[in-house]
């Protein structure tokens, strides 16, 4: 599952996901609420999500907080990687500091680099 | 109580003589706006409830001079001016009042009408002048934040679209869905790339002109190779030789010392010879109990003598240089230094190469010396 508020990153990193053969099985959400109805009502959760940090209305981190509120059965199943342009010194600590996120990767989005962080776990 | 006149000049006459308080107020209660008190406790009650512009008061009371009340308020309304009317003085303390600050003028008694008018309008202008300046340094501080948060925002703002085109141009090599024979893309790829890495010097400009000094334990060996993971791989032409000397431990500001040997890093591998078949960078660490010394050399370009005085200047560019650069990476080591209390000079050749030496004091020392 992809979360991004801009449809340009959503397509590039559809069409890079593909291509790389990580998965062909992909949900593009364009906002943080979007994924989290996705979530809450579809029988076939996401092995992983993809999340934008800065997004208008919920941001990745406000979504990371109703996310904590899903039964701990559906949490195990989903991976959750941030992906950002953000250089800032408090979101990076943040993300990689919540319990939820396995890794923080920069956009561009490297499929090699996203290649390797799920093989890693 | 009566309402305040607007830019009535407010004064509070303390004198325990009422007949001073009553001859006062007949001659200026048609021009300022007067309330005299007898006591002590009755002027702390004006003093609270009445943003009063002037303070005079008569040195000679019964159970608190002149000078001690004016002296007792300085810190609770430190605001109004103060004047100190009287008849007798001993000099002594009335030098000592004006030169602590407590007294802005004294006013002989009986007082001279003119005199005294003066004497209070003078007081209004420095009133009023201090008012002023305090407000223009407030709304300066308020616009400085402002701008640097507004440089900060748009920055970020300003990344994550070129982070797009920079991934247009990676899916487009993916897929090989472009033709191009001329590398156009390549060249978008480069200019997206300087475009970025000028908005990532402003985005570290401002966080290092934000960030406090948070001082903690620094392993050079491990601290040294991480910064390094972030250049090795795009410089496999480049021979990093390190070598690390630290027996004791060092206390320092991590943040700030990795702005610092990340710009240097980066500038020696930049700027680099292209013809030079074995392109070195040289980084040397030596920690004592009060120091660290560290030197980051190169063989490459080196820097013209007479550019070596001003490559710490804001938006300094080297005109022989032929690379992209925004002229602040320098700028900001040398801010970082200053507020980490660190020394940095320079030494370099053209053609020959290029070598910064940088001394950082070990604030274990401190932290020891506060424990005794």
């Amino acid at each position: 599952m992809l979360v991004d508020d801009s449809s340009i990153d959503l397509f590039l990193a559809e069409k890079m996901i593909k291509i790389s053969g990580l998965s062909n099985d992909i949900v593009a959400c364009s906002s943080a609420s979007d994924a989290l109805d996705h979530l809450k009502q579809s029988e076939l959760l996401p092995d992983l999500i993809l999340l934008d940090i800065h997004m208008p209305e919920m941001d990745g981190f406000e979504f990371l907080n109703d996310f904590m509120r899903f039964p701990a059965v559906v949490r195990e199943k989903i991976n959750i990687i941030m992906l950002t342009s953000s250089v800032d010194v408090k979101d990076l600590a943040r993300a990689e500091a919540n319990p939820s996120v396995i890794k923080l990767i920069k956009k561009p989005l490297n499929t090699h680099e996203l290649i390797k962080v799920v093989a890693d776990f | 109580m009566k309402s305040l006149t607007p830019n009535a000049i407010r004064i509070l006459y303390l004198d325990d003589e009422q007949d001073n308080l009553n001859a006062f107020k007949a001659t200026f209660r048609r021009e300022f706006e007067i309330y005299t008190v007898q006591s002590v406790s009755e002027a702390t009650r004006i003093l609270q409830e009445i943003p009063v512009h002037i303070i005079i008061a008569d040195q000679c009371m019964p159970y608190c001079s002149g000078v001690e009340f004016l002296g007792s308020i300085i810190n609770r309304f430190p605001e109004p001016i103060r004047v100190l009317i009287t008849g007798f003085i001993d000099s002594e303390v009335l030098i000592d009042a004006i030169n602590s600050g407590q007294i802005y003028r004294f006013v002989r008694k009986p007082w001279d009408e003119m005199e005294l008018r003066n004497t209070i309008y003078n007081a209004y202008d420095s009133y009023r002048t201090t008012q002023q300046l305090k407000q223009n340094v407030a709304e300066l501080e308020k616009t400085n934040n402002e701008l640097s948060r507004f440089i900060y925002s748009m920055s970020h703002d300003l990344r994550s679209p070129l982070m797009s085109i920079q991934g247009v141009i990676k899916l487009a090599n993916l897929e090989q869905s472009v033709i191009d024979p001329n590398g156009y893309l390549d060249i978008i790829g480069q200019s997206v790339h300087k475009l970025d890495e000028y908005i990532l010097k402003v985005i570290q400009y401002y966080q290092n002109s934000k960030a406090e000094v948070i001082n903690e334990s620094i392993r050079f060996e491990s601290f040294i190779n991480e910064l390094l993971e972030e250049f090795k791989p795009q410089n496999l032409s480049i021979d990093f030789q390190i070598d690390i000397d630290q027996p004791v431990d060092f206390i320092g500001d991590t943040f700030h010392i990795s702005v610092i040997l990340n710009n240097l890093i980066s500038n020696a591998i930049k700027y680099q010879r292209m013809d030079e078949v074995a392109q070195v960078v040289n980084i040397e660490v030596k920690v004592n109990a009060a120091k660290t010394v560290i030197s980051i050399a190169d063989n490459g370009i080196g820097i013209l003598n007479e550019h070596l005085d001003q490559i710490f200047k804001l938006f300094f560019r080297a005109k022989n240089t032929r690379r992209s650069g925004s002229g602040i990476g320098l700028y900001i080591v040398k801010e970082a230094m200053n507020k980490i209390g660190g020394k940095i000079s320079v030494k370099s050749a053209p053609n020959k190469g290029t070598r910064f030496d940088i001394s950082i004091p070990n604030r274990r020392v401190e932290e020891m010396s506060l424990c005794v």
